[in-house]
């Protein structure tokens, strides 16, 4: 009756150095699902109310770095756009993660242990290069590659998870951009006119 | 009539050997079908059941001549003689499970195909069927693929597919596997409730069907239910990236969703920059700024103005959006120049008209502009390509 025990994560098993190589892959539960939640989850980043949360809290926290700047200006509003974009996503997707993880300084520090752990390959074992030619992966191996440097945290990710964590992304990107959009529009059109503490007028409205 | 009986014996399963257990499931998962209220299904149940009941009910609704052959335990519920059921809206439900039993096994296996045999529904009813069906299956197979299969499979052909079910998996390991997978595939037609309680005890297994002529192994239909996922999942992205529409095949897809999100990435840090400058402006108390004012932000620009998109924000303060991208455009194409331009005109205060004249002849064609990401994005495209 070993065959009826569930066979659902097994990659808590594997050993260290093997899940590190290993394509990580999500959760099997939530299958039949998928297709529901995951076009559910994208139209979300479509609404207008999720659009106005993102402004506020945007807005919120460009107001609150102002008084600690320590980049340049442009590059910390940048870093705040993408923090309070994934903090929208409530920590669902990857991605997300990612992106909060990498602010903490701490992807930054696990990612240089890897680098340093890196094995390189054994050179007898490849296979033979002819003379002169370079050793290619599929084309679009080394687009999923450019693709996983694209999206936070997409490195490690097999390509179905990929294209998931990509599509939630540009929903999400899109959003950001109409957010933006609105709020420089915003901004940028109320320093013609008399500002009666242009922000809070207008955001309540 | 017998006749017309007996030569639906085409619809007899094929090489499926299901045992008896498994044959009385399929019944009993089957005759929870009665709450789809299906038209099509009750003259099934009549058969179903035992053979005074279906007296009983064909008595009040068909001749009696159809009642004896509805009797015999060979009944074959084919295609042929279907029309003349179809209409028939006979309520089985009291109709209870133990009569069941009193059916002969041979023909029990018929009630496992006729229930997918649709042969003579409608064709909206063959569409609701279906898709209750998928509905049915995506939540209780993992893997979706068995939608697929139900859309392609022709409604008279059934008894095939089902030999070529994955009971690969299902004979190693046992004859509960077998017999859970077979329930499943059965309750798909039944109603949801009746059968959550036998998903509970079903282990997580990809259940996966192989449509007619496919390969049956299961490496086959593990890589099959693999790519199937992921054009699935292709597809989805095909709707969030604009222009791909056109373009089949992965790695054009690909490169059309990586140009996509670099651009995307593009506008963001943009935007951020635009942002940058007009923040300061925010702080600034009460009264009006006057242009004038500008250039003690717009002296900055210079040292930081190296790279173009630095050196459009001079632009972009004074120009709507629709003016800035076209600038930005411009600038793409003549970076040192509207670097200085920019910012001259900036603290000169003349900017609008010298600048938007000479960006709005070049791009003339472009007369509306949206500022929505998509919108943007074409025009990345066309400033880029």
């Amino acid at each position: 009756m070993a065959s009826l025990i569930p066979n659902l994560e097994h990659s808590p098993d594997m050993s260290p150095e093997f899940k590190r190589k290993k394509r990580r892959k999500t959760d099997e539960t939530p299958g039949p699902f998928d297709r529901n939640q995951g076009s559910q989850r994208i139209k979300r980043w479509r609404t207008e109310r999720e659009q106005q949360i993102y402004s506020s809290k945007l807005i919120e926290a460009l107001r609150r770095s102002r008084r600690t700047s320590s980049s340049t200006p442009a590059k910390e509003v940048r870093e705040t756009a993408d923090r309070v974009l994934a903090v929208s996503a409530k920590g669902t997707m990857r991605w997300s993660r990612a992106i909060l993880a990498s602010r903490l300084g701490v992807g930054a520090k696990t990612m240089r242990k890897h680098k340093k752990a890196k094995v390189t390959a054994n050179r007898s074992l490849r296979k033979p290069e002819i003379k002169g030619e370079k050793r290619k992966l599929p084309a679009v191996e080394r687009k999923l590659k450019v693709l996983g440097r694209l999206v936070p945290g997409g490195r490690k990710l097999s390509f179905s998870n990929l294209l998931e964590e990509t599509s939630d992304y540009i929903a999400a990107l899109e959003m950001q951009v109409r957010a933006m959009t609105a709020i420089t529009e915003l901004l940028a059109g109320a320093g013609t006119q008399p500002p009666t503490d242009r922000l809070g007028s207008r955001i309540n409205s | 009539m017998l006749r017309g009986l007996h030569s639906l014996e085409t619809c007899t399963y094929n090489g499926m050997d299901m045992t008896v257990l498994e044959r009385q499931q399929a019944r009993l998962k089957w005759q929870q079908q009665q709450n789809y209220g299906v038209q099509n299904n009750n003259p099934i149940e009549l058969c179903a059941s035992s053979v005074p009941q279906i007296q009983g009910f064909l008595g009040s609704s068909f001749g009696s001549g159809q009642l004896v052959e509805m009797k015999k335990p060979e009944v074959y519920l084919g295609s042929d003689d279907f029309p003349k059921f179809v209409n028939l809206s006979v309520a089985g439900p009291e109709f209870s499970a133990s009569k069941m039993d009193l059916v002969p096994p041979e023909a029990a296996a018929d009630y496992c195909i006729s229930r997918t045999s649709s042969c003579q529904m409608t064709a909206f009813q063959t569409a609701v069927m279906n898709e209750e069906r998928e509905d049915v299956i995506l939540k209780k197979m993992e893997s979706t693929t068995g939608r697929e299969s139900f859309n392609k499979r022709k409604v008279e052909a059934v008894q095939d597919d089902k030999c070529k079910d994955k009971r690969i998996k299902g004979e190693v390991e046992g004859e509960s596997e077998v017999k859970t997978k077979c329930s499943t595939e059965v309750s798909r037609n039944s109603s949801k409730g009746n059968s959550k309680a036998s998903e509970v005890q079903k282990p997580d297994y990809i259940h996966v069907r192989a449509r007619r002529g496919q390969a049956t192994d299961s490496h086959s239909l593990a890589e099959r239910a693999r790519r199937e996922k992921i054009s699935k999942k292709m597809k989805c992205l095909q709707d969030l990236v604009p222009g791909c529409n056109k373009i089949t095949g992965k790695a054009g897809m690909l490169d059309e969703i990586i140009n996509y999100v670099q651009s995307l990435q593009r506008q963001v840090e943009f935007l951020s920059m635009k942002l940058a400058a007009v923040n300061p402006s925010v702080e600034f108390n009460v009264d009006n700024l006057p242009a004038k004012e500008f250039p003690a932000y717009v002296a900055n620009f210079p040292a930081a103005a190296k790279s173009p998109a630095m050196a459009n924000l001079a632009c972009l303060q004074f120009n709507p959006l629709q003016k800035a991208v076209s600038c930005m455009l411009d600038a793409t194409g003549h970076p040192p120049q509207t670097a200085t331009e920019g910012v001259a005109s900036a603290s000169i205060s003349i900017p609008e008209q010298a600048l938007s004249s000479s960006c709005i002849t070049q791009l003339q064609p472009f007369s509306t502009w949206n500022t929505d990401p998509q919108g943007l994005y074409n025009v990345y495209n066309m400033g880029f390509h």
